[in-house]
């Protein structure tokens, strides 16, 4: 049995610990709404799949059992059915709304320019499929290990790493175009 | 257990260039390969960019106001104040006595209440025999 680095503050947010709760929401909740914005491309969307996970958690902390699964993993899998729900409502219109602009307008600044990279890459992650922007969020963003993610995933290890693969190819393709903007030429 | 440039380019291709992402049981192998071979470095480094890009994607956080709704929602202890404490038998003890002091006038006034009732009952009874 793997061991779980939040069983403690679990338990303890359980039983009505006020730093526990803390300590939870400050480690879990920025971590749950990067997931859902990945997923979803919307802040307001993420906050929503983040603020729910943690109700959600609040219900599940006094009855917590140790060693059933580790806490964080159950947390990506609750949140990310929320996120499924939400792509399932509303499908049609995530694909229409996702950008897919360069800027070829004259040199801004430095600031601009980050902005400006950050959002092509959301849009190339937004345009992915979802399964395969799934499996990058989780194993590059969430950081999960090929076991947790393709365990949230209810995939094999093998076929999250073909996910992985495939959604990287995606991506390099997307973005090939725009080596040149990348190093400020 | 010996990693390949095939296995080596499979997890480049899946897990980027950061040896933390890739698969722990092939992990210590795939760095010794990595040292090794000039083929597996320059896969690594036109792998790198494609990092370098996710890397900058955006990092939303929640607000003050949601993390304050979920804090507030979180489950909450028994009261120190309560019924283990000496001061929380005292104070149930007390609201006991009031309680039992209140119920004690209630019942006399609802007593009284009902024998007066019984009387004006009669009375009426009493009128219309008499008036029927």
């Amino acid at each position: 049995m793997t061991s779980d680095p939040d069983e403690d503050l679990v338990l303890r947010a359980g039983q009505g610990d006020p730093a526990a709760s803390r300590a939870l929401v400050s480690a879990k909740m920025p971590r749950m709404m990067r997931l859902a914005y990945r997923l979803l491309g919307d802040v307001q969307a993420a906050e929503d799949v983040a603020q729910e996970t943690m109700l959600r958690a609040w219900k599940q902390a006094p009855s917590w059992q140790p060693g059933a699964a580790k806490f964080d993993t159950w947390l990506h899998r609750v949140a990310l059915n929320l996120c499924y729900d939400r792509l399932r409502r509303r499908r049609e219109v995530l694909t229409d709304t996702v950008p897919e602009r360069v800027d070829e307008g004259p040199a801004p600044d430095q600031g601009w320019v980050d902005r400006d990279r950050a959002r092509q890459v959301e849009a190339a992650l937004g345009a992915l499929p979802d399964r395969q922007r799934e499996a990058i969020a989780l194993c590059h963003y969430q950081d999960l290990s090929q076991a947790e993610a393709a365990s949230v995933m209810d995939v094999s290890v093998e076929a999250l790493e073909s996910l992985l693969a495939r959604g990287r190819r995606g991506l390099r393709a997307a973005l090939a175009d725009l080596g040149p903007e990348r190093t400020g030429q | 257990m010996t990693v390949g440039l095939k296995r080596f380019e499979q997890i480049v291709d899946s897990y980027g260039v950061d040896p933390r992402r890739w698969p722990p049981d092939e992990r210590q192998a795939a760095e010794v390969f990595m040292q090794s071979s000039a083929e597996a470095r320059a896969l690594v480094a036109s792998a790198a960019e494609l990092d370098d890009w996710l890397d900058q994607a955006l990092i939303p956080a929640p607000s003050e106001l949601a993390e304050r709704r979920v804090l507030k929602a979180a489950p909450r202890a028994q009261r120190a104040f309560g019924w283990t404490s000496g001061a929380g038998w005292a104070a149930a003890a007390a609201a006991g006595l009031v309680l039992g002091v209140s119920m004690g006038h209630y019942i006399q006034a609802t007593d009284q209440a009902y024998e007066a009732l019984d009387q004006a009952t009669t009375w009426s009874v009493d009128e219309s025999e008499y008036f029927g």
